[in-house]
C-alpha cells in the first residue's frame, strides 16, 4: 500500500492535471472537448472518493513541504477533497451533455472548460494548505482562495443570459473581494499566536467566511448570481465552492480554543437565523433557481449550527460523543449538500434549456415529458428535504443526535434550554424545507401543463444527462442507505449509523411490500385513467390549478413584516374586464438597503464631479492646494508633537 | 416474537375500530343507531376490491403506497398493545418516528398535487402550514420527554416516567394533552378538520384525497387511521407507565384505546370545526403547552 503513503503529492499532481486538462480541452472541438475533460475529471473524482473511503478507516495525518509551502492532509481534508472531486466530475459531465450549434455557445463552452479546470485545481489547493497560523500559510491559502473566487466569477459570467449578467457578476466579484479583505485581515491578526489569537481576528475571519457562505445578513447577492449563472456552474458554486468556507471555519476556529465558548454560541445564533431566513426566503420565491439559492443558505445555516454545537461540546463541556456526532454531521451534510444541490441545479437548468423558463407559475405538468428527470429529481427532492432513506436525513439525524448527547450529558439550565430550542428549530426548518421542495417539485412536474412550450420536443433528455442525474441521485441513495460506510470503529457513532442503515432498509422494505400488494390488486381489479374531478367542471384545465403563489401565500401572509411583497393588484372596475395580471414579487430589504447606501454614495461622488473639469489649470490649482495643506499639516503636527514632549 | 405478532395483528385491527367507536359515539349523540363499529374495516376491504382510477395528469402512481409504508415504518417504533415496540432500535428512535411521519406526509401531498385539481392544492398547502406548527409542538414534547429520562429511545422515556412518581405523572399528563391535540391534527379530526364535511373549501385532509380511488384511497385512509392509533398508543403508554401495570397490560391498553376513541367521538359531537384562522392558534396553543412541559422538566431535572 505504499502508493497511498503520498496522497498530498498525488492530489497536487491531480490538480495540475485538472488545470492543464481544462486548457488543453479548449483546443478541441465541442464534442470531443467535453468528453476529454469529463474523463480527466472522472479520474480526479474517483481518486478523491477513494482517498476519502480509505481515510475513514484510519486517522492518518500527512504532511509535505515544497520549498516554503507547507501542505497537510487529514480526514476533514479528505472529505472536502472528495466533495470537490465529485462536484467537478458531475459538473463536467453535465456540461458535456449540453449541445448547441451557435458560435456564442461554442465560445462559452470553451471558456467554461478552461475556467472549470483551474477552478477545481484552486479548490484542491485551498484544501491542501496547512493552516498553522503563520503568515506564510495564510498567504498561500489566500492566493489559492483568490484564484478560486476569480474563476468562480468567470464561471458565473459565461452564461447565455444576455441581460444583467455583467452587473450581477460584478456584484458577486465585489462581494467576494470584501470577503477576501476580511479574511486577510483576520489571518494577519491571528498570525503568530494561533492558539491564543486575537478576538478581532476571529471576528474578521467569521465575517469573511460568512460572506462566502451567504450567512444571514450577507446573503443578498446569492439569489441573483446563482440565477444568472449557467446551471453547470451554479450547481458547482452553490454546492461545492461554498463548502470551502465551511472548511475554512473548521480549520481556523478549531485552533481558537480560548474563545470556543463565545464563538460556539455565536455560530449557533447565526446558523439558526440563516437556516430560518434561508428556508423562508426559498418559500417566498417563485423562480426555481432562486428557491435553490435560498435553500443553500438554509443548509449552510444547518452546517454552521453543527459547527457551533461541535465547538461547544468539545471545548466548553468536553462531551466527546456529541462533538464527534456534530463533526460527522457537518462533514456528511456538506458532502450530501454538494450532491443534491448540484443535482437540483442541473435538473432545473435542463428544464430551463428546453422551456426557456424557471418560473414556477409557467412550468407544470412536465412529468410526462421529462420521464427520467422526474424520477431522479424526486430522489433529489427527498434528499434535500432530509427525509429517509435519502442522504440528507443522515446529516440531519447526526445533528439531532449531537444535541441530544449534549442535552443528556450536561446538567445545566442554559444548555437544556439551548439544546431543546435548537432541536425545535431543526424540526421546524425540516418541516419548512419539506414545504419548499414539495412546492418546487409539484409546480414543475405535477398537474396539468400550464403553458405549451413550442420548442420542446419529446426527446429532450439525451442519454448523457439522464445518466449524469441518475448517477447523482443513486450516489445520494447509496449514502442514505449505507451511511455505515462513513464510520469505522468509532463507538456510538458507528452504532447510530448502523441504525440508520437498518432504518433505510426498513422503509424500503415496507415500500416494496405495499407496492407489491398494490400491484397485485391492480392486476386483479384493473386500473384506468379518467379526468380529474373538478366539482362541477367536466374537465380541469391548467387555469384552475393551484399556482406556486397560492401554495405558499397563506404562510407568507403571516410573515408580511419580514418578507414584504410588492403586489400588483389591479382593481376590477368593469363588468367585463380585459386581461388582468396580478403579480407578487418578494422584496429583499437587505439588498434594498445596500442599494440605498450605494446610491447615496454615488450621489455624493456626483456632487464632487465638478472637480473633474478637464482643465489643466484647475488640476494644478487642486494639487497646489493639496501640497500647501500637506505642508501645513506636517508643520503643525510636528510642532504639537514637540510641544507634548 | 409472540409480542411482535400480537402487535402486528392488532396494528391492522385497532385503527379502524377506533374510528368505528368514535362514529358510534357520534351516532349516539344524534339519537341514531349508527353503523357497526367494524364499518370502517368493511369500507377499506371494499375499496381494496375496487378498480383503481387515476387522474389523467398523474405520472407517479405510487403515492398511496409510499404514504402507507411511511406510516407502517413509523409504527415499528411506538410501543403498542404488548407493551413493547415491534422493533427496538437503540438510539433516538423518536426522531425516526417523526421523520417517518414526514415521509408519509410528503407523499400524501405529492399524490394530491398530481391530479392538478385546485382543491387538492389548497388542502396540501393547509396541511403543510399546520404541520409546520405541529412540528414545533411535537419536537418540543419529544425532546422534553427524552430530557426527562435522559432517554435515548422510547423505552427509556417510559421507564423514566414509571420511575418518576408524581413528577412522572405530571409530565405524562401534560405530554398526553399535547399529543392528543397532535393526534387530532395528524388524523385530521375535529376540531381541526372535519372528516365528514361535504364542502371542499373547508377541507384539509379530505381535500387531498378527493381524486383518489380504490386501493390508493384505502392506503391513504388507512394510514390516517394508523397515525391516530400510533399517537393514541403513545398517550396510553405514557399513562400506563405511571401506573406500573405489568399483568393484563393488553386489557388496559384496549381500554385506553376505547376511552380515547370515545373522547374523539365526544369532541366531534359536542363541538363544531374551528374556523381556518383559528386552527393555527389551536395548534400554537399546544406548542405553548409544550413549552410548559419543557419548563417543568427542567425544573424537575436541573
Amino acid at each position: 500500500m505504499s502508493i497511498w503513503q503520498q496522497p498530498i503529492q498525488q492530489v497536487l499532481i491531480l490538480s495540475l492535471i485538472l488545470a492543464a486538462g481544462g486548457i488543453i480541452s479548449a483546443f478541441f472541438n465541442s464534442r470531443v472537448r467535453g468528453r476529454i475533460f469529463a474523463v480527466i475529471a472522472g479520474a480526479v473524482g474517483a481518486y478523491s472518493t477513494l482517498l476519502m473511503v480509505l481515510g475513514i478507516r484510519g486517522q492518518e495525518f500527512f504532511e509535505y513541504s515544497l520549498g516554503s509551502m507547507n501542505f497537510s492532509l487529514d480526514l476533514v481534508g479528505r472529505f472536502f477533497i472528495a466533495t470537490v472531486g465529485l462536484g467537478i466530475f458531475f459538473s463536467a459531465l453535465y456540461n458535456a451533455s449540453l449541445s448547441g450549434n451557435s458560435r456564442a455557445f461554442e465560445q462559452k463552452n470553451r471558456f467554461y472548460y478552461g475556467s472549470l479546470g483551474i477552478f477545481g485545481a484552486s479548490m484542491l489547493q485551498v484544501l491542501l494548505v496547512k493552516i498553522d497560523g503563520t503568515l506564510n500559510s495564510a498567504l498561500l491559502f489566500m492566493s489559492a482562495w483568490e484564484i478560486m473566487s476569480l474563476f468562480s466569477f468567470l464561471l458565473i459570467i459565461c452564461s447565455d443570459e444576455v441581460k444583467g449578467v455583467s452587473g450581477k457578476g460584478l456584484t458577486y466579484l465585489l462581494v467576494m473581494h470584501i470577503s477576501a479583505a476580511f479574511l486577510m485581515t483576520g489571518f494577519i491578526a491571528i498570525s503568530g499566536n494561533p492558539f491564543g489569537g486575537d478576538l478581532y481576528g476571529f471576528w474578521a475571519l467569521l465575517i469573511g467566511f460568512g460572506i462566502k457562505l451567504g450567512l444571514f445578513p450577507s446573503h443578498f447577492y446569492m439569489a441573483d448570481s446563482y440565477e444568472t449563472a449557467p446551471g453547470a456552474s451554479a450547481g458547482l458554486i452553490s454546492g461545492v465552492m461554498i463548502n470551502m468556507a465551511i472548511y475554512g471555519i473548521l480549520r481556523t476556529f478549531l485552533v481558537c480554543v480560548k474563545y470556543a465558548g463565545i464563538f460556539g454560541y455565536i455560530l449557533l445564533i447565526i446558523g439558526i437565523v440563516s437556516a430560518l431566513w434561508g428556508v423562508l426566503s426559498a418559500l417566498a420565491e417563485n423562480r426555481a433557481k432562486r428557491v435553490l439559492a435560498g435553500s443553500s443558505m438554509e443548509n449552510m445555516g444547518l452546517i454552521i449550527i453543527g459547527v457551533g454545537v461541535f465547538t461547544i461540546a468539545e471545548y466548553v463541556y468536553n462531551v466527546h460523543t456529541a462533538a464527534l456526532m456534530a463533526l460527522a454531521g457537518v462533514l456528511i451534510h456538506s458532502l450530501n449538500h454538494s450532491l443534491f444541490k448540484a443535482q437540483l441545479f442541473y435538473s432545473v437548468d435542463l428544464i430551463r434549456n428546453h422551456t426557456g423558463s424557471t418560473d414556477l407559475d409557467k412550468l407544470g405538468g412536465l412529468g410526462k415529458t421529462f420521464n427520467n428527470l422526474k424520477r431522479s429529481m424526486l430522489l433529489g427532492t427527498l434528499g434535500i428535504s432530509s427525509l429517509p432513506p435519502l442522504n440528507g436525513f443522515i446529516g440531519k439525524f447526526l445533528l439531532y443526535a449531537s444535541f441530544f448527547e449534549l442535552l443528556f450529558n450536561v446538567e445545566s439550565f442554559k444548555v437544556a434550554l439551548i439544546c431543546v430550542f435548537c432541536l425545535v428549530i431543526l424540526g421546524t426548518v425540516g418541516a419548512l424545507s419539506l414545504f419548499v421542495f414539495v412546492k418546487l417539485y409539484s409546480m414543475i412536474f405535477l398537474g396539468a401543463e400550464r403553458e405549451k412550450f413550442p420548442q420542446m420536443r419529446k426527446a429532450v433528455e439525451n442519454r448523457l444527462n439522464s445518466i449524469t442525474l441518475s448517477a447523482m441521485s443513486l450516489l445520494s441513495l447509496t449514502i442514505g442507505v449505507a451511511p455505515i460506510l462513513f464510520a469505522y470503529n468509532r463507538g456510538k457513532l458507528t452504532n447510530v449509523l448502523y441504525e440508520l442503515t437498518l432504518n433505510a432498509f426498513l422503509i424500503i422494505g415496507f415500500s416494496l411490500l405495499v407496492w407489491g400488494f398494490r400491484h397485485l390488486l391492480v392486476k386483479l381489479n384493473g386500473s384506468r385513467k379518467s379526468p380529474t374531478w373538478g366539482c362541477g367542471y367536466s374537465n380541469i384545465t391548467s387555469r384552475m390549478e393551484y399556482t406556486a403563489d397560492s401554495f405558499s401565500l397563506p404562510l407568507m401572509r403571516l410573515l408580511d413584516k419580514i418578507f414584504p411583497r410588492k403586489e400588483n393588484n389591479e382593481p376590477v372596475t368593469e363588468l367585463y374586464p380585459a386581461d388582468i395580471t396580478r403579480t407578487y414579487e418578494v422584496r429583499n430589504p437587505i439588498k434594498e438597503s445596500i442599494d440605498f447606501i450605494c446610491s447615496k454614495f454615488n450621489d455624493l461622488l456626483g456632487k464632487l464631479q465638478f472637480l473633474q473639469s478637464g482643465l489643466m489649470q484647475n488640476y494644478l490649482w487642486i494639487s497646489i492646494i493639496f501640497l500647501v495643506l500637506a505642508i501645513l499639516y506636517a508643520i503643525f503636527s510636528s510642532s504639537t508633537a514637540g510641544g507634548v514632549k | 416474537m409472540k409480542s411482535i405478532i400480537f402487535n402486528i395483528v392488532f396494528l391492522f385491527v385497532l385503527p379502524y375500530l377506533m374510528y368505528g367507536i368514535a362514529k358510534k359515539v357520534k351516532a349516539f349523540f344524534a339519537r341514531r343507531k349508527g353503523p357497526s363499529i367494524w364499518q370502517y374495516g368493511y369500507d377499506l376491504a371494499k375499496l381494496l376490491r375496487k378498480e383503481e382510477v387515476l387522474s389523467d395528469f398523474s405520472c407517479l402512481r405510487n403515492g398511496g403506497v409510499l404514504t402507507l409504508s411511511g406510516v407502517l415504518a413509523a409504527a415499528m417504533f411506538i410501543p403498542q398493545i404488548s407493551g413493547s415496540s415491534i422493533l427496538n432500535l437503540g438510539y433516538y428512535d423518536y426522531i425516526l418516528f417523526i421523520y417517518m411521519l414526514s415521509f408519509s406526509r410528503f407523499f400524501t401531498i405529492i399524490t394530491a398535487m398530481e391530479s392538478g385539481c385546485s382543491f387538492e392544492g389548497m388542502g396540501s398547502s393547509r396541511e403543510l402550514i399546520f404541520s409546520v406548527t405541529g412540528e414545533i409542538a411535537l419536537m418540543m414534547t419529544v425532546a422534553s420527554l427524552a430530557f426527562y429520562g435522559k432517554a435515548e429511545n422510547f423505552n427509556g422515556i417510559f421507564n423514566a416516567i414509571s420511575n418518576g412518581g408524581t413528577e412522572g405523572l405530571i409530565i405524562a399528563i401534560i405530554a398526553s394533552f399535547i399529543l392528543f391535540v397532535l393526534m387530532l391534527l395528524e388524523g385530521s379530526r375535529m376540531p381541526i378538520d372535519d372528516p365528514e364535511t361535504h364542502l371542499e373549501l373547508t377541507m384539509i385532509h379530505e381535500a387531498m384525497v378527493l381524486d383518489q380511488s380504490g386501493p390508493q384511497l384505502a392506503f391513504m385512509s388507512f394510514s390516517g387511521m394508523v397515525k391516530v392509533y400510533l399517537f393514541a398508543s403513545f398517550i396510553i403508554s405514557l399513562i400506563l407507565a405511571t401506573c406500573k401495570t405489568s399483568s393484563y397490560y393488553w386489557l388496559f391498553f384496549i381500554l385506553g384505546i376505547i376511552i380515547i376513541s370515545v373522547i374523539i367521538g365526544l369532541i366531534e359531537s359536542l363541538q363544531a370545526r374551528l374556523r381556518m384562522v383559528h386552527v393555527q392558534q389551536y395548534i400554537l396553543f399546544s406548542a405553548a403547552i409544550s413549552l410548559i412541559l419543557l419548563l417543568s422538566v427542567i425544573i424537575f431535572k436541573v
